[in-house]
């Protein structure tokens, strides 16, 4: 059984300088920290700290706007827009029974896609168009320029993926080509007294094949361990915290882990957090990759795809997006 | 590119038996809509494991070249040949008898293949690092010192083969219900070997003696060049030997042993075999094509899942034809025996 406790912290500046054999020995850190943990910081990945202080202002300032402003932009069917306060329960947790609805409000943005995509003509389910607030000069510009930033990040990371996978380094560069994700914008109000079923973010683990969260000063994320201790993610300065998921179980065969994690906010102040969720081509299979089956090691899941799998989980988890649409239909 | 009536006539298949049905080598046509030529191909990799391709942009000259160029190598004496003989990477000279098909699964074979042949695989250059580390299949090829242009033109021909399985491989995404671009990665540097084959004319063929005896391909693709001279002949899924006659200008493409794991077993392997009894001497261009020499070679999710696990174990290029030649090539195997 593994048994880290600590959150290893990744250096991806040689790889992402191309120093010679820096992609290998990376991929043995990534594996390290993907087999034991889950969890791990990334250190000079190379976003600007300007830009991450942009993209946090932006998330205070929507936020700050009135309820109805907000409630305008409600979350619709393709899991874009404003999910207000107490809008969700995680009930498809494996991790705890989660009796209270989340303590936060978040505002989700996708792949910013032209009115004439044809996925958007066709109304496709995950590929519609972002909603925008409409008198929040600047920060369409700003939440869309960080979205591809972290795209970008995304696709160099999955280098070190592919070869901590012992796959070749663009084993995954085709299904992240265009990758499908989801920026969730969170604001945590202050939470008061002892906590045990309500949280900010209830324990959970991530769909994802891997997350990226924005570097926060203010503290608030635990995360449960192989030994089933939950610890908390010390705030390392500008270093953003990564996390696999549900989907890279399903790419790995359970090689991987998705790690369950929380969020209270009992910093006596507001916190905002900007998680950065990040899988393959919508149209991508999900399925074990070569070095993680075989004929004595079948596949655990079948074959998946993106769409399926979140028309799933959602249905079980957005009591807002449930109510709505059971009553629409 | 292909006439009219011969097309018609290699996709007329009789009707109301589905047995004889499968004993006609479908012709796809890449100018085709993409969902008319994923039909096809299904078909054809489903159903008997032969296809010819119309329209596939090869200039008639370059084939004709290819050719002439092999008939320029096999005409040189024989102790010009041997300076290029066959090597552990499989590229070189393969004299005549030089090997008995012992991996065939298809028939005991006891006689050596009625052919010489000249292997040819990607054109690395003397300072590639494969080359330098004596990567195994990938070494620098073994060129003929007096033959002007030969190299030029299999090199060309090569690359067009390549780009040619760059375009076939979408379809075969397709064809899987895998996205468009599945293997365009896997098949950015594709591992390839041209063989460049000799047949003599074979008047009364013994029972057990072949141009080349029956066998699968180990190949992901193999690309025949379209030929003048009959020769071929496949095994269809009825058990029923038939013929593959030339079809002006098509290509004919079949699947092999690293198909049948790419697919776990979806898509078939079929046994052929050669005999020239044209009464001339038979040449043959076949173009073996694998996915990068790195990439795994596991079971596409479309063919696997927890009810239906893979069928064989991931491999890799090296592993598996290192395995497979091991059985294959007598020569090799005296070479070794000499090491």
């Amino acid at each position: 059984m593994a048994a880290t406790e600590t959150i290893p912290v990744i250096d991806l500046g040689p790889y992402l300088a191309g120093e010679p054999g820096a992609l290998d020995r990376t991929a043995k850190e990534l594996r390290f920290a993907l087999t034991e943990i889950g969890f791990y910081f990334i250190v000079n990945h190379g976003v600007p700290r300007q830009q991450i202080r942009d993209v946090f202002a932006e998330v205070k300032r929507f936020h700050q706007q009135p309820l109805e402003r907000k409630l305008a932009l409600k979350l619709d069917k393709h899991s874009t827009g404003y999910m207000p306060m107490r809008g969700n329960t995680l009930r498809t947790s494996t991790v705890q029974t989660g009796t209270k609805p989340n303590l936060n409000e978040a505002f989700f943005v996708k792949r910013e896609l032209p009115a004439d995509h044809p996925d958007v003509l066709a109304d496709r389910k995950y590929r519609g168009r972002n909603r925008w607030p409409a008198d929040l000069p600047g920060f369409k510009e700003v939440v869309i320029d960080y979205c591809e930033t972290m795209e970008r990040l995304v696709q160099k990371m999955v280098r070190v993926y592919a070869r901590a996978l012992d796959l070749p380094a663009e084993y995954f560069d085709a299904a992240f080509q265009d990758p499908q994700y989801s920026l969730r914008m969170t604001h945590y109000p202050h939470q008061d007294g002892p906590v045990t079923d309500e949280f900010g973010l209830a324990p959970h683990t991530d769909t994802s094949f891997l997350t990226l969260l924005a570097p926060n000063d203010v503290p608030g994320l635990s995360i449960r361990t192989q030994s089933g201790k939950w610890i908390e993610a010390p705030a390392v300065p500008d270093a953003y915290v990564v996390n696999g998921g549900q989907m890279l179980q399903r790419w790995t065969n359970d090689v991987f882990l998705a790690t369950p994690h929380r969020a209270v906010n009992k910093s006596g102040g507001e916190r905002y957090a900007i998680p950065f969720f990040c899988d393959s081509n919508i149209d991508w299979p999900v399925a074990a990759v070569p070095t993680t089956v075989g004929p004595d090691k079948p596949p655990k899941y079948p074959t998946t795809y993106y769409t399926d799998y979140m028309t799933w989980y959602q249905k079980r988890n957005y009591d807002v997006l449930n109510a709505d649409q059971q009553a629409a239909d | 590119m292909v006439p009219e009536a011969e097309l018609r006539r290699a996709q007329r298949r009789p009707t109301g038996s589905r047995l004889s049905d499968t004993e006609t080598i479908p012709v796809i046509d890449l100018d085709l809509p993409v969902e008319q030529a994923v039909r096809q191909l299904r078909f054809a990799l489903t159903e008997i494991g032969f296809y010819y391709i119309a329209n596939h942009g090869v200039p008639k000259k370059l084939i004709r070249d290819t050719f002439d160029a092999a008939a320029r190598f096999h005409a040189q004496p024989l102790d010009r040949k041997m300076r290029t003989r066959i090597d552990r990477h499989n590229v070189g000279y393969l004299p005549m008898k030089g090997d008995t098909l012992r991996t065939s699964v298809v028939q005991t074979v006891t006689k050596p293949n009625l052919n010489e042949a000249f292997f040819v695989a990607r054109d690395l250059p003397a300072d590639h690092p494969d080359v330098i580390a004596d990567r195994r299949f990938r070494s620098a090829n073994r060129w003929p010192a007096d033959l002007p242009g030969f190299r030029e033109t299999v090199v060309e021909y090569c690359e067009t083969m390549e780009r040619l399985v760059q375009r076939l491989v979408p379809l075969y995404a397709l064809t899987l219900d895998l996205p468009a671009a599945y293997f365009d990665a896997a098949f950015r540097e594709s591992q390839y070997k041209l063989r460049m084959t000799h047949y003599p004319n074979q008047p009364a063929a013994l029972d057990d003696e072949f141009g080349i005896a029956p066998h699968t391909d180990t190949s992901f693709l193999t690309l025949l060049a379209p030929n003048d001279v009959p020769g071929l002949s496949i095994r269809a899924q009825s058990g029923k030997w038939i013929d593959a006659p030339p079809i002006a200008g098509a290509y004919i493409v079949n699947g092999g042993q690293l198909l049948r794991r790419w697919t776990n077993d979806t898509l078939l392997a079929t046994p052929h075999r050669a005999i020239n009894r044209s009464g001339g001497e038979r040449y043959a261009l076949a173009f073996f094509c694998d996915a990068s020499i790195d990439w795994p070679i596991a079971a596409v999710p479309t063919t696997v899942g927890p009810d239906k696990p893979p069928k064989y174990p991931t491999t890799y290029y090296t592993d598996y034809m290192v395995e497979y030649q091991k059985r294959t090539y007598d020569l090799l195997a005296d070479q070794q025996a000499a090491e």
